[in-house]
């Protein structure tokens, strides 16, 4: 009996499965409290991957004030954020913070594309870390700008449904294409040392794999914990069951909405980081794209508004995609999509609407 | 003005303004032929792609169904035309030459087809000028009559000809037939969801509709294609002489002339069988679900029923466009129905105004033209040979740009009215 | 004219069960034909959930609807609707982006032009259909009083008058039972008598069955016979006016304890 070729698939999809959960979670959350199933979600992700690859090529350039500067800058701005968002309007230091990091954001690019010109040339393992660091920084500053642009003008006209699936279709097409006029259309690679891989009983597991596993395990270890102690998650959870109750309850639905965006930037960004990694640290254009169909497979398996959901949606359809063959990993996905609104169209956690 | 007068005056500004440009820029093409034709060669792309908002806007302009994977539909239709004859083909042309039955039966199923067709269209047209009802059946029946002989006959003569246009055409029946098919399918499985989860549901379909004909190549050849499918329009327009004529008089190649009048044709029977539904109490009644589906109900009218109606004729309509499209390219692969077309319809259809028959028109001359121009300002490589699932990040940015800022600022698009009918409620 | 008398709508053990919480609880009813029955109660009586119930929005946990001696307790709303059971809202909910007349129009079955095939297929009929239709919602239209509005989009009415053309909507249909959820729910109190009056009128003059939801206890001890009165999921009493009203039952359930 051939175990091993049995379980590989299994450890495969669970890697897989654990960083769909990851963007999962995010999106449940901005399905359940804002309404809005967001087809950006997926490029996010991209966003996020590339933008760690382009810290990461100025920092294997050898810049070393600006990386140095921009973590500082985000570590500031960050802490300062956290604190001090409970203004509709955001007050001058952080405007001020956030324009500074978009700054330093172009000034990046800029440099890069100085140093060699046209060549993209990726990062090493020592600084992917620093490099991941500022790509969830940047994609979060981009989440939060849309909020501010797009969504809330939206939500305060009273927008459809049927308008803000066609304005997130309208900035998915934005966002993947920027993208790819920015860094061209030809794959980019993270420069790593190879890959290695051990031998358990017959099953691979990359290094990278075990990084996977185990980051997204302490990250959602986090989330639960930030979920269930801290008064910004607590208020999460509330606005996601039932959103008028939680407005009368005193909560500041704007100032969460923005932590929300936060949250679910960063996991995403990671995830993005993670998944170039787990695919042979490549990244493409539409890595993002290709994955939303699981993403709310999951995320509908779990039940809209439950992030705990989302993480059970995340492995159950990351195990299918990989179990199943290859060729057909997406229509695994769809099936389970499919099978979920039809039979149960509440998820696994959610409650009957 | 009234809204109806100042709709058409829109869609003709539009074409104007559009047409001309392009011309202008082949004014200075040297070739004189070339231009006349690259201009014909636009007029079908757009012709194409106001096939596929037209279909989307029956789903979503009357049903309100976010349907994200309207290209299956088009592919479905395509793939089924192709197919059937790259199969069948060597069956049904000795069935015609040996005169078996069930030839007979096919050539009467496709020639009632036709005459249908033409009756319901001359029907608008009659009721309006014959006074009495007998009357006007009568005109449009003889009429529908005509085109069912004709076809019969044009279809019958033994010999490769006539028994090729029986399978070709049977084709085009098969792959309508299957679109639609599919159509009910998914309709029956997804019409009772939320329009976003319907949107997601669809936009799975199409990328596993993507994958079969990837990788199913016993049936559909894969990632290659069907490389030599037949063209009807092609092979009828090189050998009809008053069509060359025609063609060397205005200097362009028939073939062109032949496909962008076939385009357009389509699109004018499509836009007088929409509008005919559309203002007739069929039209009303889903109106009215979209607005309040409990309303309607207690009115007695099945919701389901409708939304499927609507789900079907939108897919037929994409089936007939992809049908074009193959006929125009002469060939088919899995690459030409990716799901950039879906969100370019639905850019075409936000633009002109959802729901507005004219708009979609509007929107996709609008929007191709606007393709097509930027193309010949800029040399960055913005199309290949109307290749119209090919895009480059340019365009796919505007699309996106164009989608966000209707929402935002004319949610009711060009032509579309405030109160009809608008994306917002 | 069908038995003025005969049972038109019945309901067997109704009952409802949202989770835990019993909306209706045994409700057995019979309706007699060309009656004007008003049902009351206090606030979470369950009269909005069996309201819903007999209209077919809602599907029982346990019990039967019969209309006309037919089990229509399976049958969707729209089901019910073709077999002659009419209903008005709550809160109107006229069409607001069609004109009042084709919201009038809209309301009959079997039309010709609304299948697919009609208009494409069967113009010159659906246009002759078409005008005949017309004219009947013109007729309503003169009925109601509303022949002035018939071109202004339904959402430009004030909410009396959107009451209004909601009953002449129903009443396109020829319904032989209209079922009316609050009525006179925010109306001024000439236009929700001039609204009873049609009723009573339509009543008599038509024979159609009348099953009112309404809070307005005046107007319903004024006007309906008989009356039946519901709490806590059950029907409590009915029988007319001055029985209910003397009922000790009925005032406890009002004024007393919690519904």
């Amino acid at each position: 009996m051939d175990l091993s070729a049995w379980l590989q698939p299994v450890a495969n999809g669970l890697v897989f499965g654990a960083i769909l959960a990851l963007c999962a979670i995010g999106l449940t959350l901005i399905y359940g409290i804002l309404n809005l199933s967001t087809f950006a979600h997926g490029d996010t992700l991209t966003f996020g991957a590339y933008m760690a690859f382009l810290f990461g090529t100025s920092l294997y350039l050898g810049a070393r004030i600006v990386p140095l500067a921009l973590g500082v800058a985000i570590v500031i701005g960050l802490a300062v954020l956290a604190d001090r968002l409970w203004t509709r309007k955001l007050a001058r230091l952080e405007r001020w913070v956030l324009a500074g990091f978009a700054l330093a954001l172009a000034l990046d690019a800029a440099y890069v594309q100085w140093r060699q010109p046209g060549a993209w040339l990726g990062t090493t393992d020592r600084v992917l870390v620093l490099a991941t660091l500022l790509g969830i920084a940047a994609t979060v500053l981009l989440s939060v700008l849309l909020e501010l642009a797009l969504w809330r003008p939206l939500r305060r006209r009273g927008a459809t449904v049927l308008s803000l699936v066609i304005a997130s279709l309208g900035l998915s097409l934005i966002l993947r294409n920027a993208i790819q006029m920015a860094f061209g259309g030809d794959q980019v690679s993270l420069q790593r040392t190879v890959d290695a891989s051990r031998s358990y009983l017959g099953v691979y597991v990359s290094n990278a794999q075990w990084l996977t596993l185990a980051l997204a395990a302490l990250v959602i270890l986090g989330v639960h914990l930030f979920m269930s102690r801290t008064r910004t998650g607590k208020a999460m959870r509330a606005l996601a069951d039932n959103r008028d109750l939680a407005r009368v309850c005193g909560i500041d639905v704007n100032r969460v909405v923005v932590h929300v965006w936060v949250l679910a930037a960063a996991l995403v960004a990671l995830a993005g980081v993670l998944l170039c990694l787990n695919q042979n640290n490549s990244l493409r254009t539409d890595m993002g794209f290709n994955v939303i169909i699981p993403i709310f497979a999951a995320v509908l398996l779990g039940g809209i508004g439950s992030p705990y959901g989302a993480m059970v949606g995340g492995l159950v359809v990351g195990l299918a995609m990989r179990i199943g063959p290859a060729k057909y990993d997406i229509a695994w996905a769809f099936l389970v999509l499919v099978a979920v609104l039809i039979l149960r169209p509440q998820g696994i956690l959610g409650r009957k609407a | 003005m009234r809204r109806g007068v100042r709709e058409w005056l829109v869609l003709a500004g539009t074409l104007v303004v559009v047409f001309g440009g392009l011309s202008l820029f082949g004014l200075m093409s040297p070739d004189h032929a070339l231009r006349g034709t690259y201009l014909l060669g636009v007029a079908m792309t757009v012709a194409i792609y106001a096939l596929l908002a037209l279909g989307l806007s029956v789903e979503m302009g009357y049903a309100g169904l976010l349907n994200f994977g309207h290209v299956a539909f088009m592919g479905l239709g395509a793939y089924g035309a192709a197919v059937f004859v790259l199969k069948q083909r060597d069956a049904v042309v000795p069935a015609l030459q040996g005169a078996q039955p069930w030839a007979f039966a096919v050539i009467a199923l496709i020639a009632l087809c036709l005459g249908f067709l033409v009756y319901a269209l001359a029907l608008q047209v009659a009721q309006r000028f014959a006074k009495r009802r007998r009357v006007a059946i009568g005109i449009a029946a003889a009429l529908g009559l005509a085109a069912a002989i004709y076809a019969g006959a044009t279809m019958y003569p033994l010999g490769p000809r006539g028994a090729l246009n029986a399978t070709v055409f049977l084709g085009v029946l098969i792959g309508i037939a299957a679109s639609t098919l599919a159509g009910l399918v998914v309709g029956l499985a997804g019409l009772r969801l939320r329009e976003d989860y319907l949107a997601i549901a669809t936009l799975g379909f199409s990328q596993v509709v993507f994958l079969l004909t990837l990788n199913e190549a016993d049936i559909t050849n894969g990632s290659q294609g069907i490389q030599s499918v037949p063209r009807p329009i092609f092979d009828w327009a090189t050998h009809t002489q008053w069509m060359k004529d025609l063609a060397k008089h205005w200097n362009v190649l028939p073939t062109g002339l032949a496909n962008a009048a076939m385009g357009i044709l389509c699109v004018a029977i499509a836009f007088v069988l929409l509008e005919t539904l559309a203002r007739a109490p069929w039209g009303r009644v889903l109106k009215a679900i979209r607005e309040d589906e409990d309303v309607a109900a207690s009115l007695g009218k099945n919701a389901l029923l409708y939304k499927l109606q609507a789900l079907m004729i939108g897919s037929a309509l994409a089936a007939v466009a992809g049908i074009l499209f193959i006929w125009n390219v002469a060939s088919v692969v899995p690459e030409d129905f990716l799901a950039i077309v879906t969100f370019y319809s639905f850019a075409i259809l936000v633009l002109g105004g959802v729901g507005n028959h004219k708009g979609a028109i509007v929107g996709a001359i609008l929007i191709w033209g606007i393709f097509e121009l930027a193309g010949n300002l800029t040399s960055l490589p913005f199309f290949t040979q109307h290749h119209i699932a090919f895009a480059g990040p340019p365009q796919a940015i505007l699309v996106g740009l164009v989608l966000i800022l209707v929402v935002m600022l004319r949610p009711q698009g060009l032509v579309g009215s405030k109160e009809e009918m608008s994306l917002g409620k | 004219m069908a038995n003025e008398g005969d049972i038109i709508l019945e309901t067997v053990d109704l009952r409802k069960q949202f989770g835990g919480l019993k909306a209706v609880d045994g409700v057995t009813l019979k309706v007699r034909r060309g009656t004007l029955t008003g049902i009351i109660g206090p606030n979470g009586a369950g009269k909005t959930t069996y309201f819903n119930l007999l209209a077919g929005a809602y599907r029982p946990t346990s019990g039967k609807v019969l209309f006309e001696g037919q089990d229509v307790t399976r049958l969707a709303a729209w089901r019910r609707a073709r077999r002659g059971i009419a209903r008005t809202f709550q809160l109107t909910r006229a069409l607001s982006r069609m004109t009042v007349r084709e919201n009038l129009m809209l309301a009959p079955d079997g039309q010709v032009g609304e299948r697919v095939w009609g208009p494409l297929f069967a113009a010159p009929q659906v246009r002759h259909e078409e005008e005949a239709l017309r004219r009947k919602a013109d007729e309503m239209l003169s009925l109601f009083e509303l022949t002035r509005l018939a071109d202004s989009y339904a959402g430009s009415l004030s909410g009396g008058q959107k009451k209004l053309l909601e009953l002449a909507r129903a009443l396109m249909r020829e319904p032989r039972l209209v079922l009316m959820d609050e009525p006179m729910a925010g109306v001024n109190p000439t236009l929700a008598r001039k609204l009873l009056d049609k009723v009573e009128a339509l009543r008599r003059e038509r024979g159609i069955t009348f099953v009112l939801v309404e809070h307005n206890l005046e107007a319903v001890f004024e006007r309906c016979h008989p009356i039946v009165v519901m709490a806590t999921g059950r029907k409590l009493i009915e029988g007319d006016a001055a029985t209910v009203r003397a009922h000790p039952d009925v005032i406890e359930a009002y004024l007393g304890g919690a519904a």
